[in-house]
């Protein structure tokens, strides 16, 4: 538990300087920034009840991050049933008006992928973790990221949709 | 470049649009003080809650069957009872052009008519009168639409009420509808179960700011959001529902009656009418895209219809990838008829001239020539004999100087004068002619564009 003045000091400064790269981690995770709002907080909240401890560790980021990733997960359960009996829009009028909001194909996919195998993805391709790195941030074994990071990477391969594809910015 | 060089490139871009102010320290102790001192508490008394909770449930069920939901239901089960919001809500006139304006968008022709249409919100705004409708379709499926006029269009279409956005009605419990208008402002829409005492809105920031709301509807302006906004209803000071909301596009789905292809090929008579797009060699110096002006038109509801329609009309049912638009030019024209004509791609494909009229009775404007072409060979010029509300009138883009003349049904040639690109005159019936008086600068043939109209 942590009180002391200093410890503050301490933890306000690690937010001032992190919170920034963390919003933009969890933006990954979630796809969604609202979420990730939710998610950083509530990871920082938790960081500050443990800061005494988190603090004296070799890397703070790691723990905080791994943190971070249980948040997102929570949250996405959390914010998927705050969506009263969300049913999939008529799919034409839908995928037209996603495309318009989010024209970067390349990110509609990663969005797709189920939160796992995104996960790894962002950590592995976007945090440049190393495997086992990655996998101490899920908390599974390497070969569990292997395996994610190979299906994540079999399933974009497979979108035709997003072979070539350019997206340009209007004038 | 590799999958994973692809994959690295877009999360770092992504990233790159994450609001990136720091969060504040002393804030989240606060509320981690907060969350242990709650903790500590439910600890304590956590048999008694326990208990307590169970005799609660048991109450419900047994002796209040009425207990209120914690959330709201979806508004497919209640809307039926909901009655028509805002200060405009006994507009009758408003809800008829409103039906009317709806009916005649380019919608799938298999979903007409709309049956039961109600109106749910039409509210005064800074940026016009704006309406929500749900209507069920012809094939039993509740739709949801919100249209608005804008004060801001030329004159006179600001009071003309255009589709702002068609979609399946949605499964939440708020109904909601944000519009990015720029500036850092947006128009947030939200219509929820009758009873609501507030409704909230966030962009990324944490700060959940109320909306002027009345009986759960609100139609406000809200400063500096980002792309998503969230809503929050309350009853009392429950949370009942939260819903996402994101800018939104009118989606017209394809109608290829309301696009008129020009074969890009040389002139060809027929009965009277001559249809064939304007060919010719460009002259040093001259040329179409000289007219069109790097920074668009200022006639902003004009061109995104334009846009609108001839996306719809290139995609059909291909995904949208990207899209690029262009250079472009507009005018207004006598009795209101509205011309434009801009440059757009879809996915990367070639370059289309998009020329698109439209009237203010019209409830949306046509797309007459969408063709593509070579940027190292624009075509020299573009004409079309459009249909005025006082009969047919020739338009003809082109360069000031390349100096065009016409004539009608093998009359004698007359000067049309061209300024700013753009030239007109009224032409009665016959053949209309067209042709440069500039040496070296060749202009034939004609798109008579009036016939399906």
């Amino acid at each position: 538990m942590t009180t002391d003045g200093g410890g503050a000091g301490e933890f306000d400064a690690y937010v001032a300087a992190r919170s920034a790269a963390l919003r933009r981690l969890a933006t990954l995770l979630t796809g969604d920034a609202g979420h990730a709002e939710d998610a950083v907080q509530t990871a920082l909240v938790e960081a500050w009840r443990r800061w005494d401890r988190i603090s004296r560790l070799d890397s703070p980021d790691a723990y905080v991050r791994r943190m971070l990733v249980n948040a997102a997960r929570a949250g996405r359960r959390r914010h998927s049933g705050e969506v009263l009996g969300a049913r999939p829009p008529e799919p034409q009028a839908a995928e037209r008006a996603d495309a318009v909001v989010d024209r970067d194909p390349m990110w509609r996919a990663l969005r797709r992928l189920p939160a796992k195998q995104r996960a790894v993805l962002v950590l592995r391709f976007y945090e440049d973790l190393t495997e086992a790195q990655t996998a101490a941030a899920l908390g599974c074994h390497v070969g569990t990221v292997k395996r994610y990071t190979a299906r994540a990477l079999e399933t974009l391969r497979a979108d035709s949709r997003i072979v070539s594809a350019r997206t340009e910015a209007r004038p | 470049m590799s999958l994973e060089q692809q994959v690295r490139e877009v999360l770092a871009a992504r990233a790159e649009q994450v609001d990136a102010t720091p969060l504040h320290g002393p804030s989240l102790r606060a509320r981690a003080g907060s969350a242990r001192r709650r903790t500590v508490r439910r600890g304590l008394v956590a048999t008694v809650a326990a208990v307590a909770a169970v005799a609660a449930v048991l109450a419900a069920l047994l002796v209040v069957p009425a207990f209120e939901r914690r959330s709201l239901p979806p508004a497919t089960d209640t809307v039926d009872v909901w009655p028509n919001r805002g200060d405009l809500a006994g507009d009758t006139a408003l809800l008829a052009a409103a039906v009317r304006a709806w009916e005649a968008a380019p919608v799938l022709p298999q979903e007409l008519p709309h049956a039961d249409v109600r109106m749910l919100l039409a509210q005064r705004t800074p940026y016009g009168r704006y309406v929500m409708l749900t209507a069920r379709n012809a094939l039993g499926h509740r739709r949801l639409a919100v249209l608005s006029d804008d004060p801001r269009d030329h004159e006179p279409y600001r009071e003309r009420l255009r589709l702002r956005e068609e979609r399946a009605f949605p499964d939440e419990a708020l109904l909601t509808y944000v519009e990015h208008r720029g500036a850092g402002e947006a128009l947030v829409l939200a219509v929820g179960a009758p009873g609501l005492t507030r409704l909230a809105w966030r962009d990324r920031t944490d700060h959940w700011r109320d909306l002027a709301s009345k009986d759960g509807a609100a139609a406000e302006v809200v400063r500096d959001p980002t792309t998503e906004v969230a809503l929050r209803a309350y009853r009392g000071e429950r949370r009942v529902a939260q819903a996402r909301a994101r800018g939104a596009m009118v989606l017209y789905r394809p109608d290829e009656a309301l696009v008129t292809e020009v074969a890009d090929a040389g002139p060809s008579c027929d009965g009277g009418v001559c249809t064939g797009s304007l060919s010719g060699s460009v002259g040093p110096g001259a040329g179409l895209l000289g007219v069109l002006r790097p920074e668009g038109t200022d006639w902003r509801d004009m061109a995104d219809q334009a846009e609108q329609l001839w996306m719809n009309h290139a995609l059909g049912t291909t995904r949208l990838r990207s899209w690029t638009s262009g250079q472009a030019v507009s005018a207004m024209l006598p009795d209101g008829l509205g011309v434009y004509l801009g440059q757009h791609s879809v996915n990367d494909g070639p370059p289309h001239l998009v020329l698109y009229a439209d009237r203010p009775e019209w409830p949306i404007g046509r797309l007459y020539l969408a063709r593509p072409f070579a940027p190292s060979a624009p075509p020299p010029a573009v004409s079309a004999v459009l249909p005025g509300r006082a009969g047919r009138v020739l338009v003809v883009f082109a360069e000031d100087a390349v100096g065009i003349r016409y004539r009608v049904a093998g009359g004698a040639w007359r000067a049309l004068d061209v300024n700013d690109g753009i030239g007109w005159a009224r032409v009665g019936a016959g053949d209309v002619e067209v042709e440069t008086t500039r040496e070296g600068f060749t202009v034939a043939g004609l798109a008579d564009t009036s016939a399906p109209l």
